[in-house]
């Protein structure tokens, strides 16, 4: 187990495209850091120079108080898992698990006690003679997990390790990852592009975009205050709604011209802005049926629990999630209110507090 | 790593157990030497005048037999390499006869004379007859030893899975 700390971290590629830019973190013993963020945000190329796998332009890479910027992946004592679990086709799960132990030379019999002891904890136990086109997509995840396992590492990186799963085994794949940092109590970083997963497995979110860190912090931090325009949109799903809308002393105007009424303090903290437009973000459940704006509905997805109802205000797209099961027909207008409301700067797009 | 994997001190029952999920490789690698020491005499042999002097019925044999060891010894190190019973007395066997081949073809040509150029010359000369010797006891002693320690760790290997019900 071991601390990391990430010190103003660049990456440059040869053809001049930067594609990390001034990277902070410290990262705690046994934390599980998730890197979150669209296809080409930075979060994998991140990962790749913890791994040593990429060369770090500039700054610095501390692992366990030691400057590891410049050493070679081998000597980092890293164990990375890959989103397509790069296994070694001719060789059963147990061979898999235990190849790296065996390449430094471990006695067996550790070898084989820390390769049961992993499988155990994996629930591989049965699986350990067969090779790995004989496991499902998960039980190869699980493989490639134990390999790392089985390391006893300082630091788990996790690379997209759920993208080649389907749903369901993703979730239960998911709880196992879970799982199996409690039990280890082991420092990782896991990339993702899901929020879900990056939501429900953090201690702490990274949040990229476009090689920028958007925001750090953990799950309901980046959920209920979002740094910024683009957090707000990444994280929850459905997606926040936002609206322009123009800053009266007590009240907001929508582009319709609805009126929504702040509360004294969403007053307060909009004294700056009054006569200027903002953008108004609204997560789908925190709107309730209510009398505050009129919404066109254009279709219902009934979830069970809830109700996504997706509509239109004043020529902007809204989804709602009723808690309620209803069905509204195409074309009925009902009235909502929202009882959360974020506010955005219309021109830095970040958070008004 | 905060939480260490387990792991236990009875290293008898680890190696007993690593045997379920490892390869025989050390009695696969003898059925291989035997092999080796095997086409090493088989080439030395016909360098001497075995040729001429056995140029009968009795060459064409030993060259079939020995395709045939190499044949059977490579099928027994796939078997003893997963541990079967019947590839390891067999290739225990394969050794036996090895060293039974030393009183055929290598002792009577070292014995023998050719006449060559009306001069009488040995059909194996020591050095050659000491040469073909080491290899067949070579091979004859890698080709045993990989039979009785694939008999011993298939043994142990079913013993311990009968002791513990694991399949």
């Amino acid at each position: 187990m071991a601390s990391l700390s990430l010190q103003n971290i660049n990456k440059i590629y040869d053809n001049n495209v930067q594609a990390v830019f001034d990277f902070n973190i410290d990262i705690k013993d046994g934390e599980l850091i998730v890197l979150v963020g669209p296809s080409g945000c930075g979060k994998s190329t991140t990962l790749r120079m913890v791994a040593g796998l990429e060369d770090i332009t500039s700054g610095t890479l501390i692992i366990d108080g030691k400057d590891v910027t410049q050493m070679p992946p081998k000597d980092r004592d890293i164990a990375m898992v890959f989103q397509n679990y790069a296994l070694y086709a001719h060789m059963t799960v147990y061979e898999n698990m235990a190849f790296s132990l065996t390449l430094l030379k471990e006695n067996p019999n550790v070898i084989h006690e820390k390769v049961m002891a992993a499988a155990e904890i994996l629930g591989l136990t049965d699986q350990l003679n067969k090779k790995p086109k004989q496991l499902s997509g998960g039980q190869r995840q699980r493989v490639a997990m134990g390999r790392a396992i089985v390391r006893t590492p300082k630091v788990f990186l996790f690379d997209e390790p759920l993208s080649n799963l389907d749903a369901k085994l993703r979730g239960a794949t998911r709880r196992e990852i879970l799982l199996l940092h409690k039990r280890l109590g082991a420092t990782m970083i896991y990339v993702t592009h899901d929020q879900t997963e990056a939501l429900t497995l953090a201690d702490r979110i990274v949040c990229m975009s476009m090689g920028y860190v958007q925001q750090i912090g953990t799950p309901l931090e980046l959920y209920d205050t979002p740094a910024n325009v683009f957090v707000a949109s990444f994280i929850g799903l459905p997606p926040m709604n936002f609206f322009d809308a123009q800053v009266a002393k007590d009240h907001l105007v929508l582009d319709s011209g609805e009126k929504i009424s702040l509360s004294a303090e969403e007053s307060k903290t909009l004294a700056n802005y009054v006569g200027s437009t903002i953008t108004l973000g609204v997560r789908p459940e925190n709107i309730v049926l209510g009398n505050d704006i009129t919404m066109k509905v254009n279709n219902c997805e009934n979830l069970g629990q809830t109700t996504l109802v997706h509509g239109t205000t004043g020529g902007h797209k809204i989804t709602a999630k009723l808690r309620e099961w209803c069905s509204y027909e195409y074309g009925s207008n009902i009235t909502v209110s929202f009882n959360r409301k974020h506010f955005f700067d219309k021109e830095t797009t970040n958070a008004i507090r | 790593m905060a939480k260490e994997l387990n792991l236990t001190k009875d290293i008898k029952v680890v190696k007993k157990d690593r045997l379920r999920f490892t390869k025989n490789k050390i009695s696969a690698t003898l059925c291989y030497l035997a092999i080796l020491f095997n086409v090493l005499y088989f080439v030395n042999i016909y360098s001497s005048d075995v040729g001429n002097y056995y140029y009968s019925i009795t060459i064409g044999l030993s060259v079939v037999y020995n395709l045939l060891f190499l044949l059977f010894a490579f099928l027994c190190s796939e078997g003893v390499k997963n541990y079967s019973k019947n590839y390891s007395i067999f290739i225990a066997i394969l050794g036996a006869l090895q060293i039974g081949r030393i009183f055929y073809i290598p002792m009577n040509a070292h014995s023998a004379t050719v006449t060559t150029a009306e001069a009488e010359v040995a059909v194996m000369d020591d050095k050659q007859f000491m040469l073909v010797i080491i290899f067949l006891c070579a091979s004859a002693a890698c080709a045993i030893a990989s039979g009785i320690i694939g008999y011993i760790k298939t043994v142990t290997l079913e013993n311990y899975k009968k002791e513990t019900g694991l399949g």
